[in-house]
């Protein structure tokens, strides 16, 4: 029988083949044992391994309800915006507080002269109606990116943490190897000398 | 709610029922959770992933059209994304290990020595085995993630990943071959170790 296939290996190790002849082979065969025992040592250490369970996000559902009723919330205040500017109400943003001021619309009848100058008022007033809208969405949008480049930041911080340790791991293993080496060549040159010979 | 077939919940999330949406997520929450906590190994960006993935299920949805199952459709994304994931982080770190290898050795040289010793793990640390499987190629990885810890069938894995079964088994003996011959290499040095 030629050699066991990489897939009649896995059915072995993972005890899902009833092949009495695969069972057979690999136990005769020197070759196939020793990949066998080489991917069954291998599954060994992965099923060694012990993580915590990850606490579920109970509010997943909720995060889900709020993204979309945040995004419902966006296009209701700049509808609001919009019809509260019309009535006459303006609105002004500065330095993140936002100031509010009431007037009456059409309170008295309007020659033609006044009823432009109100008109391009309101349109004013759309105008800064959407562009408050806009700031406060860039405002969101800052906030989230602020918490982003910090989560980066402390992600980039722990990475790095975790190399520098893996690298003095691997430089105290070096330093024993080192260690070790040197002390076997010391023996062989004790031990050639107590011979007699020059090593 | 619960005797409901996905299929269907499936349908009703289509329409914009949320209630049949939060059903589902409720069903693979913790399947997917644990998918993707065995596969990145670090409860933040685990947490993080899941809701990627369950928001990019929610936007997509409706592109869902039923050719193959919600669940193999759900972890083909959770495994997608999972090693995209991965693929962005990957740092090829050189290890002891390398520097072993190019040395020459090589662990059929000392094979009588190198049977197979379990107890021999205990002594390796459980991080150093981490590492190891963490430098495992990534589609190798979520293989194994699949078959070891979520338990799942190899045609069920074939379906999800979009490949055929000698593959993926192929793949995974890659991944149990290399850890094998990365763990005995580390048996060496734990053995030769003052």
């Amino acid at each position: 029988m030629k050699h066991l296939s990489e897939e009649q290996l896995i059915d072995l190790v993972f005890e899902e083949t009833k092949d009495s002849q695969s069972h057979r082979h690999s136990q005769s065969c020197g070759e196939c044992r020793e990949r066998l025992d080489r991917i069954a040592l291998g599954l060994h250490a992965v099923r060694s391994l012990d993580l915590e369970p990850i606490p579920l996000r109970k509010p997943l559902t909720v995060r889900f309800l709020r993204s979309r009723r945040w995004r419902w919330v966006g296009w209701a205040a700049a509808a609001s915006f919009l019809l509260l500017s019309l009535a006459g109400t303006r609105f002004e943003l500065n330095q993140g507080q936002m100031s509010v001021e009431f007037a009456m619309f059409g309170t008295q009848q309007l020659n033609d002269d006044e009823f432009e100058n109100r008109l391009k008022g309101v349109e004013a007033d759309m105008l800064s109606a959407f562009q408050l809208h806009a700031e406060m969405m860039q405002m969101q949008v800052d906030d989230r990116l602020n918490a982003l480049y910090a989560e980066h930041t402390q992600q980039m911080r722990e990475l790095s943490r975790q190399v520098e340790d893996d690298i003095k791991s691997v430089d105290y293993q070096n330093g024993d190897m080192i260690a070790s080496m040197r002390d076997d060549v010391y023996s062989y040159i004790q031990s050639e000398k107590v011979r007699g010979r020059t090593p | 709610m619960e005797s409901i077939l996905d299929t269907e919940l499936v349908q009703r999330a289509q329409r914009g029922d949320s209630p049949a949406f939060d059903e589902l997520i409720i069903r693979y929450q913790k399947r997917v959770s644990s998918l993707v906590y065995r596969y990145v190994e670090d409860r933040d960006c685990a947490s993080d992933l899941v809701q990627d993935i369950f928001l990019k299920i929610y936007t997509n949805i409706k592109r869902f059209k039923g050719d193959a199952s919600f669940s193999t459709w759900l972890f083909r994304i959770a495994v997608n994304d999972c090693i995209d994931y991965k693929r962005r982080l990957k740092v090829r770190r050189e290890t002891s290990l390398d520097a072993i290898t190019e040395k020459g050795f090589d662990p059929r040289d000392d094979r009588q020595d190198a049977q197979i010793e379990m107890g021999l793990l205990t002594r390796i640390e459980n991080k150093r085995i981490r590492s190891l499987v963490d430098q495992l190629d990534p589609d190798q990885k979520m293989i194994l993630v699949m078959k070891v810890y979520e338990e799942m069938t190899f045609e069920d894995i074939a379906r999800v990943m979009g490949a055929p079964l000698s593959t993926i088994k192929s793949r995974l003996y890659k991944a149990l071959d290399n850890l094998g011959k990365d763990l005995r290499r580390l048996q060496f040095i734990e053995r030769t170790a003052p």
